[in-house]
């Protein structure tokens, strides 16, 4: 009975002695996290912008709209509107007005854009120029800067099907989404990919201009 | 035997109470660590716009913060109003048409561009400040296009003739482009008179031409873009640059 009581005592005082370690160390790692707390505070975070330059790699146009980001497949759409033009005027330029009122009428479509086609007379050039006026689907949208951070996400997947070797990003910035445009070009960076960026307005169109014109690029917003 | 029982109690002992409370504080202590490490990034309240590849030594870029009420730079040594650039960008038909003085902003320009060996500009673009950064950047695309690219291209009446009859010292100067040449570089008068002479008396308007662009070749304005969301307000700093401090807003 006795050895019982000496032996629990002696127990109880060694674990005492070990908790009191195990506790001034957490106690010292409370304070680190604290202060680590603190101190990110003032931290002063760096955004690189490059000069504008040329690339030889090929872009791949992202959209940020509604405060989300996503991949809005314009070249698709905007080949799939030309070709159908193309199909419907033929060799013959005056059944051009009669084929865009006829396409207009039920317009190609993806989830993104609808496109209207359009067929433009461009200096110098003696064929008209088919392109597509591309507007907005009402409520479209994307992910947003949290949803993108996941390795699921369709930014991630779409990215990672992608060569930063080959191939770079662009993307186009709505007035509504800079602070996704952030989110998505640090994470397009963090995966190798060097970008490019422009804004627009939250509810511009997007329209086909003349190839080689001053200023014009074929995503350029067009003025109405 | 009250102090036989009192004996038989022996020390109370916390082990069960410190096991609990030593649990509770490591599962604390994982949760704040990688709380902490997560969340280090987003906690970062400061921003300051940076230009890549740059150093303290290269060039200073000013940065021009575009917002709906005009351009102005973080020191305020330069205010636009784009309102003149705009109406003479739609009202152009032609590059020609520019022109690359007379206004704030195109003076700006053509300051910088002598001084482009100190300086250049990078837009600040606020969400308001898209239909004000738009004219001032077409700007200097146009008038890199017209004055400072390293080739620029004129229409050729003849171009078999043309080809055939640069001398071959200045060939590696000139080269053609499908019915148009381009001189590459600046001319000197001695390369002027001799490229005249080459070409005939056809030929030396359109020569006394390149020479004259030539003169103004090489005036190239580089520039960057940001895209800076609202809410984050700008403050400056003891290093005159400036920085951006978010608002929590900024990451919801």
């Amino acid at each position: 009975m006795r050895n019982r009581q000496r032996s629990s005592v002696m127990s109880a005082v060694g674990l005492d002695s070990l908790s009191d370690i195990v506790m001034n160390v957490m106690g010292a790692l409370f304070f680190m996290v604290i202060y680590v707390g603190l101190s990110a505070s003032g931290l002063i975070g760096r955004i690189t912008t490059p000069l504008g330059t040329p690339s030889r790699t090929k872009p791949v146009f992202l959209e940020c709209r509604n405060n989300t980001v996503f991949k809005p497949d314009l070249d698709e759409l905007l080949d799939r509107s030309v070709s159908a033009l193309s199909q419907c005027v033929g060799p013959d330029f005056d059944r051009i007005p009669g084929c865009e009122e006829l396409l207009n009428r039920k317009p190609l479509r993806n989830a993104f854009y609808t496109a209207r086609p359009r067929a433009l007379k461009c200096p110098g050039m003696d064929r008209p120029f088919a392109t597509a006026v591309l507007d907005m689907v009402p409520g479209a949208s994307g992910e947003n800067s949290y949803q993108i951070q996941s390795p699921d996400s369709v930014l991630q997947r779409e990215l990672n099907r992608l060569d930063p070797k080959r191939q770079h990003v662009v993307f186009m910035v709505r007035s509504d989404s800079f602070a996704v445009f952030h989110s998505a070009r640090s994470l397009a960076r963090k995966l190798g990919f060097r970008a490019g960026w422009e804004p627009f307005e939250k509810d511009r169109t997007l329209g086909g201009g003349c190839p080689g014109g001053i200023g014009y690029q074929w995503w350029m917003p067009q003025q109405q | 035997m009250h102090a036989a029982r009192h004996r038989s109690h022996g020390p109370p002992s916390f082990f069960p109470f410190l096991s609990v409370l030593l649990c509770v504080l490591g599962v604390l202590m994982f949760l704040a660590a990688g709380l902490a490490s997560g969340s280090l990034r987003s906690a970062i309240a400061h921003i300051r716009i940076e230009v890549e590849g740059s150093s303290p030594h290269d060039r200073a870029p000013i940065f021009l913060e575009c917002t709906q009420d005009g351009a102005r730079s973080f020191d305020d040594r330069y205010k636009f109003n784009t309102a003149l650039e705009e109406g003479a960008i739609k009202g152009a038909k032609d590059i020609e048409d520019l022109k690359w003085s007379g206004t704030p902003y195109t003076d700006f320009l053509a300051a910088l561009a002598v001084g482009r060996d100190r300086e250049y500009v990078v837009f600040v673009v606020r969400p308001d400040g898209i239909k004000t950064f738009e004219p001032l950047r077409m700007l200097i695309v146009l008038r890199n296009r017209a004055l400072c690219t390293t080739s620029a291209a004129w229409k050729v009446v003849d171009e078999d003739r043309t080809t055939q009859a640069i001398p071959a010292d200045l060939s590696s100067k000139v080269q053609t482009e499908g019915g148009v040449f381009s001189f590459l570089g600046r001319m000197s008068q001695t390369e002027r008179q001799r490229l005249q002479n080459a070409l005939g008396s056809e030929a030396a308007a359109m020569v006394d031409a390149v020479y004259e662009k030539s003169q103004r070749a090489g005036q190239c304005i580089d520039h960057g873009v940001e895209l800076v969301p609202a809410e984050w307000r700008f403050q400056k700093d003891a290093s005159g640059m400036g920085r951006f401090v978010k608002s929590e807003e900024t990451e919801r």
